[in-house]
């Protein structure tokens, strides 16, 4: 579910890393300064030798500085940095390593042709099958997806066709796809059906895959040379679901002749850019594909610089050196806002915030009583913590489990008031009209002001009474707490949770059995999910899914809070980046030119 | 000298011939003079009296709950821009922050003073064992400092926190471990010098148990300099307990120490700088102040420097 926590781990490692040659320079200074300071009369030549001893510590320290600094990015060893080169460009990438232009050195006048995007994690490799979203906006621009998901003018999720021109239901468990003509691979091989059928065997095999489609594949039929058949063995309307977050076209030969690891660390696609490099934690570049069925790409290159450090990311961005940065800390929002050059861009992320409850908890008790739950919800002011902590880059739970973002979201529902008036009397009617005591965690450094979210939950918990014992723990352990077997999270915790697009998706991770159904779920709900996983006509299965919705309004299976909005800076020059709730970058779907 | 009015005492006869207006004193009372006679050391005093005295403030008196939030007074500036209400703005969730930063003393100075006391007790007792006995206990524990006061302290202290959890009972325990070994070598020092006097070879050639020479004879030669780093210690303690509250190490919340208001306020230091300066603040006076004192004990209980001054 959450990839990104091993990503903090790696930022938190690197971080550690960087102030290398500030130490140096530190320790170095330290030397001279000792010798002048020890005594106070000496002779000139021994002036002469302090002074010359500084000097030549200085400039040591000089090098040392360059040496640690520009290391990585400059002079890769080449044992070290462990290029990996695509197969059509093995024999000129290792020479352009070097010489690719320096995009902060064209003049600005000139027509761009190169961009840089930060990105926070290096990705280990390139599988097309992998969902981790930080990963995904690296091959997403090498390889595409037969369709994918996007949302309309009113910001409603939908799915639009790309390498598939259309698809529909041939029975309950028949999806038949007509495929795009005169599409080929980067290594020029034509995509045709039965390059879709590997693929498709791929996806349904694939491991981040295997929670939606484990065990659901019959076969894959080749109709025509344009036409595949998905056979199931049992009725999934949501198919189209999971494949709109990522059915990747693969080129099957090519990856026979690899094999799967070397395949992934370089795969041949149809995307309109290939890989021409990847130096491990420091960039990523891709190169324009000739063959590109929709045209040449308007960027020759697109580098990946591989920036962890929240504070290093909005520097090089104001510094001119990255045209996209992801993951903009809110802290730096405004100063990005108010820059001229720069423009902020955001987007309500997918990214649920809910209190979630443990129920099995012995010390969770009270909380297995939808009335205490739904106390628990009203004593929550949302729309002030959105307003003030957030300065409004934020959007409340409206009521329900599911986002505005989701498909199935119910827009019937209204947010939760802030009455702890109602909240205290509803405490008392379960029996509670002194509060009870409640252990409660939160984490610290993984979301936006996950911290100060926090406090300001127990202190809204306490003004109705309860007793809140908090604690503050970092990710990592509050993962193992929910891993660990028994389970030991507190009663009471605080977490986003990025699900899939899919309202039922997105649901199915709390339907008996799941990892994460440690609540009470509402009755109806399961009944509703239940007959959902069985239509395939999407309006009636979105119907269900919003009937599941109305029934964690009623009886709320944990506190709802907010989406905080993923924020985005971009140079000005940038244009049609539009920002995807799923928190990947896929420069083709939006359309980023060049202005 | 302040001192020097009240004529109270017998003259000291082997030193009149300085001066006639020179009174006896007994030793305690010529280093307190000898501290009181500095300004800054009287500043220093009665500023570290003060941040005591907020300490011990009565928490029902304060203006707010300190912990209490109201999110729609939210970064509110203090009385620069007039807000008499909240004298000291307000933090990121409206918490007031006068009532705030009066509230954190309290457990500021509770962990600081308890981590010095027991590192001073253990400090003092491997110091003065490694002084006294010599050999081969003098070695190992001086080598335990060594490694202790070669060791980072930050890098030890997220060791200790891993182990035993960041509350207040794993933050003294850090703040203990990192400054004992000072303390040791001040008592070692000062049980070298003192153990080969004539008055200790005396007591145990009348058969004075060790326990008794140790503490009736070694002990007070021990004692007056351990006073002035314990001075030093305490606030180089605020100093580290800040630190690592800062790095989100300190106690969890609600309980707060400055240290930890700072680190909540560093998101803020471009639209609310005072949710960290006002702890910050706070910090730099008592940090001060309890520099000034510790310099000032130390001046006047250094012999050499105080025969200099009279």
């Amino acid at each position: 579910m959450d990839q990104k926590g091993v990503a903090a781990l790696h930022r938190r490692g690197k971080s550690f890393r960087k102030t290398k040659p500030l130490s140096c320079l530190c320790l170095l200074s330290f030397v001279p300064t000792r010798v002048l300071w020890t005594r106070t009369t000496r002779s000139d030549t021994e002036k002469e030798e302090i002074v010359k001893k500084t000097l030549f510590l200085l400039a040591l320290t000089a090098i040392m500085i360059l040496a640690l600094g520009c290391a990585p990015v400059a002079a890769p060893p080449p044992s070290a940095a462990q290029p990996t080169a695509a197969p059509a460009q093995a024999t000129q990438a290792p020479a352009q390593a070097t010489e690719a232009p320096q995009p902060t050195t064209a003049p600005p006048a000139a027509a761009k042709d190169a961009l840089v995007i930060a990105q926070t994690v290096d990705p280990p490799n390139l599988d097309p099958f992998n969902t981790t979203a930080p990963y995904m906006s690296v091959f997403a621009q090498i390889c595409e997806p037969l369709m994918y998901w996007d949302s309309d003018a009113d910001g409603n999720a939908v799915i639009k066709p790309r390498l598939a021109t259309e698809w529909n239901w041939v029975d309950d468990t028949t999806l038949e796809f007509k495929l795009r003509e005169g599409v080929q691979f980067s290594n020029g091989e034509p995509f045709n059906a039965e390059s879709a059928k590997f693929s498709l065997e791929q996806l349904f095999a694939a491991f981040n895959y295997s929670q939606w489609l484990a065990d659901l594949l019959k076969e894959v039929q080749v109709v025509d040379d344009n036409t595949v058949r998905v056979v199931l063995n049992k009725p999934a309307g949501y198919l189209t679901s999971v494949m709109a977050m990522g059915s990747f076209q693969v080129e099957p030969k090519d990856f026979a002749a690899r094999g799967v690891d070397a395949f992934n660390q370089s795969p041949v696609c149809t995307g309109p850019w290939t890989l021409q490099e990847h130096v491990k934690d420091s960039h990523i570049t891709l190169a324009a594909n000739p063959n590109y069925w929709g045209g040449t790409p308007k960027f020759k290159t697109i580098t990946y610089r591989i920036i962890p450090d929240d504070a290093a990311r909005v520097a090089a961005l104001e510094a001119g050196e990255i045209d996209i940065a992801p993951n903009i800390p809110h802290s730096a929002a405004d100063r990005i806002a108010s820059n001229s050059a720069l423009e902020l861009v955001s987007i309500p992320s997918l990214r649920q915030f809910g209190t979630h409850f443990d129920v099995d908890n012995p010390k969770a008790e009270p909380l297995k009583d939808a009335r205490v739950r739904l106390a628990l919800n009203l004593a929550i002011d949302r729309e002030t913590m959105c307003k003030q902590l957030f300065s409004g880059r934020c959007t409340p739970m409206q009521g329900q489990f599911l986002s505005k973002f989701h498909s199935g979201f119910n827009p019937d529902l209204e947010i939760y008031p802030y009455d702890p008036e109602r909240a205290k009397e509803l405490l008392a009617e379960a029996g509670y009209p002194d509060g009870f005591e409640v252990d409660y965690t939160y984490t610290v450094g993984r979301y936006p002001l996950d911290k100060q979210a926090g406090e300001a939950m127990a202190a809204y918990l306490r003004a109705i009474g309860l007793t809140v014992n908090e604690s503050a723990v970092d990710f990592p352990e509050w993962a193992r707490q929910f891993d660990a077997k028994p389970r030991q999270t507190t009663a009471l915790y605080t977490v986003g949770f990025l699900f899939a697009q899919d309202g039922y998706l997105a649901n199915l991770s709390y339907v008996p059995g799941k990892r994460f159904r440690t609540s009470v779920m509402p009755a109806g709900f399961d009944e509703a999910m239940e007959k959902a996983g069985q239509v395939a006509n999407e309006a009636e299965r979105i119907k269900l899914i919003q009937e599941a919705e109305a029934a964690t309004n009623a009886e709320p299976f944990a506190v709802y809070l907010y989406s905080i909005d993923d924020l985005y800076g971009v140079q000005d020059w940038v244009e049609g980046f539009a920002p995807r709730p799923d928190q990947t970058i896929r420069l083709t779907d939006m359309g980023v030119t060049p202005k | 000298m302040a001192f020097s009015t009240r004529v109270s005492q017998p003259v000291d006869m082997t030193q009149a011939s300085r001066g006639s207006t020179f009174q006896y004193k007994s030793l305690w009372r010529r280093r307190l003079g000898a501290f009181w006679s500095s300004w800054a050391n009287r500043l220093g005093f009665v500023v570290a009296l003060l941040v005591v005295a907020l300490a011990l403030f009565p928490q029902e008196l304060l203006p707010f709950d300190p912990t209490g939030i109201n999110l729609a007074a939210a970064k509110q500036p203090g009385f620069w821009a007039g807000n008499t209400e909240h004298v000291l703005g307000t933090d990121f969730l409206g918490r007031d922050l006068l009532s705030r930063t009066i509230h954190a003393t309290r457990l500021t100075l509770i962990i600081s003073i308890t981590a010095v006391t027991i590192a001073a007790f253990l400090g003092l007792a491997l110091g003065m064992a490694a002084g006294f006995f010599g050999g081969f206990a003098d070695e190992v524990i001086s080598w335990m400092v060594d490694v202790q006061l070669a060791f980072p302290v930050i890098a030890l202290a997220l060791a200790i926190i891993a182990m035993v959890g960041g509350n207040i009972y794993g933050l003294i325990l850090v703040l203990a471990v990192t400054s004992w070994a000072s303390m040791a070598r001040v008592a070692r020092a000062q049980t070298l010098g003192a153990k080969n006097e004539l008055y200790v070879d005396a007591a145990e050639s009348i058969g004075v148990p060790t326990r008794r020479i140790l503490i009736r004879h070694l002990l007070p030669n021990v004692l007056s300099p351990l006073l002035a780093v314990i001075t030093y210690q305490i606030s180089l303690l605020v100093l580290t307990e800040s630190a690592l509250s800062f790095l989100g190490l300190g106690v969890a919340p609600p309980q707060v120490t400055w240290g930890g208001m700072i680190g909540d306020g560093r998101n803020y230091i471009y639209d609310a700088w005072w949710t960290a300066a006002v702890p910050g603040i706070m910090i730099a006076i008592l940090v001060f102040a309890f520099n000034f004192v510790g310099d000032g004990l130390r001046d006047a209980f250094d012999p050499t420097a105080w025969t200099k001054k009279a």
